[in-house]
């Protein structure tokens, strides 16, 4: 065997081995013997090449593989998080209840799909107030008896760790008795919120100021450094590196799309603009063109979100038009229900009278004036209960009359989709029934959707939304294609819900990513080839392991 | 066999990185190439054919 001693011979070497390998195929046994044994050589000689070449590739390949995230995207991240957990807590002194996410307890409270839920966000409430300074023990919950009796049982078993097990138990034995049971327990809580308004505002006052002074920022300027951190975070994860190499890892099928000369990219690229032209435009160019794809990838997923939402913004957009003949009744509604809770309050005294009252008397003698009472406690309680619906119905009344009447005084023809959405996520409840109205949404996608519409307000890039009015979101689409044409990008906006459009954004999702990798490091060849090492060095395992296997079972 | 040679071994490290690659590439390419075409032999096919009785090898 000649000494090799070059790349080049080396490489004349494999080629003869290549082409050796069929005529070493035989259908006779005994050459076939002869021929593994000499393939079994070959073997034993490329390995020891392969092994020494594994090492200088690897070191070579090593200084140009990022091996994880640049630890500056997540502290970009934690940082624009601390920001948007600053804007939660801003807002008008009348906004407390969003502004400290008690909207969405009062309601889960009152529309929980499961009883363990209940118990959850209960115990948030009490940790909650218990942060604000405000320690809630069974007597706070005396909305009725059967709130009271219902959480003296939580606070007893609330540290146990099989409480919500035992709090089911306690569920279901109320609930026979009182089948509005979770609508007492809502009321119970508004009203220890509503009572404790002051306080709370006080702290959610206190608490932003602190975190201000924390970050150096204000009221005022909050919102402008959430949108700028937020937006540095989301361009250092789409540049950096490791999370390229990482989507090529992924989707080992799509990086032939990123090859400039290949068909693939052309017919990615032209989508939305002229590939050829690309190809022959001058760097500048180039770079000009992927950041105005850039932009259209965020004005369509704006576009997305409009469209997704549009109900909602109708529903908006209705109830300013009528606004004519919305009248202002808060004050009527606020007093119907303080006479209400009178009403009502007078109902429970009754029923701790008689309740005194029959707990003096002897069972044995006096066995019929006891049964006399306990029909009298029943008749009461039933009226008790109708009493606690009307104060209910009057609640949700007042609460939506609040929201027209606030939208109608706070909206003018010029609010932007982004205001009239920042507006709406303050009165969960309406948002979550709007939702939940729509029948094309399936019950497990509520929740989710509702979550995502009131994530618009922290979207960093709403441009689109911010400018166009909440009444117009059939113009979103017609100004996206307009802008771009002017940028000689020809393309036609599909409906969200169809297949094409998912089609033209994962085409943007490919640009955008082509464009971060044009900017990058890293290029299209070094990715697949710190892949296809990655796959030989996986295989170069499982062969170590086979052969481990095989020295054992011997 | 002997060792690789130490020149070789020079050389690969000059390479750039895609050269480097696509030598080692091609070296693992053929010992998989290689690996596939190991036939596994029955140890029955091996043993003599037994000849029909009575043949003029009997005596």
């Amino acid at each position: 065997m000649t000494t090799i001693n070059t790349v080049d011979k080396l490489s004349k070497y494999l080629d003869k081995i290549v082409k050796e390998l069929p005529k070493l195929r035989s259908d006779v046994a005994s050459e076939q013997v002869v021929n593994n044994q000499k393939m079994e050589d070959y073997l034993t000689e490329l390995r020891e090449y392969e092994q020494e070449i594994y090492e200088i590739v690897k070191q070579k390949l090593a200084a140009v593989t990022p091996f994880d995230e640049n630890p500056a995207v997540a502290e970009k991240y934690e940082e624009s998080e601390k920001y948007r957990a600053i804007i939660k807590l801003t807002g008008k002194d009348e906004d407390f209840e969003e502004r400290f996410g008690f909207d969405r307890t009062v309601y889960e409270i009152g529309h929980a799909k499961d009883v363990d839920r209940v118990n959850e966000v209960l115990k948030d409430f009490i940790i909650d107030m218990e942060h604000i300074g405000i320690k809630l023990v069974g007597s706070n919950f005396n909305y009725s008896t059967f709130t009271q009796r219902y959480m003296d049982a939580f606070f007893e078993n609330m540290n146990n760790s099989r409480y919500l097990l035992i709090m089911k138990n306690v569920f279901n034995s109320i609930y026979w008795e009182c089948p509005l049971l979770l609508t007492h327990l809502e009321l119970c809580v508004k009203n220890l919120i509503t009572n404790n308004k002051k306080v709370i505002i006080r702290h959610i006052n206190t608490l932003l100021d602190q975190n201000l002074k924390e970050v150096d920022s204000t009221r005022e300027d909050i919102h402008d450094l959430y949108t700028k951190t937020r937006i540095e975070y989301e361009d250092m994860r789409l540049y950096d590196p490791y999370n390229l190499l990482d989507y090529f890892d992924n989707n080992r099928q799509e990086t032939r799309k990123f090859y400039t000369d290949s068909d693939d990219f052309k017919a990615v690229l032209n989508t939305v603009a002229d590939a050829n032209e690309y190809i022959h435009a001058s760097r500048d160019d180039k770079r000009f063109m992927l950041k105005s794809i850039k932009e259209l990838y965020y004005d369509v997923l704006e576009y997305q979100k409009v469209e997704k939402f549009k109900k909602l913004f109708k529903f908006l957009a209705d109830i300013y038009e009528n606004r004519d003949n919305i009248k202002d009744n808060l004050k009527e509604k606020q007093k119907e229900i303080s006479k209400l809770e009178k009403e009502k309050a007078g109902l429970d005294r009754k029923i701790h009278s008689l309740v005194r009252k029959r707990n003096a008397l002897s069972i044995i003698n006096a066995k019929d004036r006891i049964n006399d009472i306990n029909d009298k406690i029943k008749e009461i309680d039933g009226q008790l209960e109708i009493k606690i619906g009307e104060i209910k119905k009057n609640h949700d009344d007042l609460n939506f009359e609040f929201f027209q009447n606030t939208l109608c005084k706070t909206f003018n023809q010029s609010t932007s989709l982004f205001e009239a959405a920042e507006f709406f996520s303050k009165f969960y409840g309406i948002l979550y029934n709007q939702v939940s109205a729509d029948n094309m949404i399936e019950r497990d996608e509520i929740e989710p959707r509702v979550d995502e519409f009131r994530h618009i307000q922290y979207m960093a890039r709403s441009t689109i939304m911010k400018s166009i009015p909440f009444t117009d979101t059939k113009a979103v689409k017609a100004l996206i294609e307009k802008k771009y044409s002017l940028y000689n990008m020809k393309f036609e906006l599909a409906s969200i819900d169809d297949a094409d459009f998912a089609k033209f954004l994962d085409n943007l999702d490919t640009l955008v990513k082509y464009g971060a990798l044009e900017e990058s490091v890293l290029d299209i060849e070094t990715c697949d080839m710190i892949l296809k090492f990655k796959d030989y060095e996986e295989l170069k395992i499982k062969r170590i392991r086979e052969n481990l296997q095989n020295t054992e079972e011997i | 066999m002997g060792k690789v040679s130490a020149s070789l071994l020079e050389e690969i490290k000059g390479l750039s990185n895609k050269e480097a690659f696509d030598i080692y590439s091609k070296l693992f390419e053929t010992i998989k190439s290689t690996e596939s075409n190991i036939v596994e032999v029955n140890p029955e096919d091996l043993k003599p054919k037994r000849t029909k009785r009575g043949s003029k090898n009997k005596k």
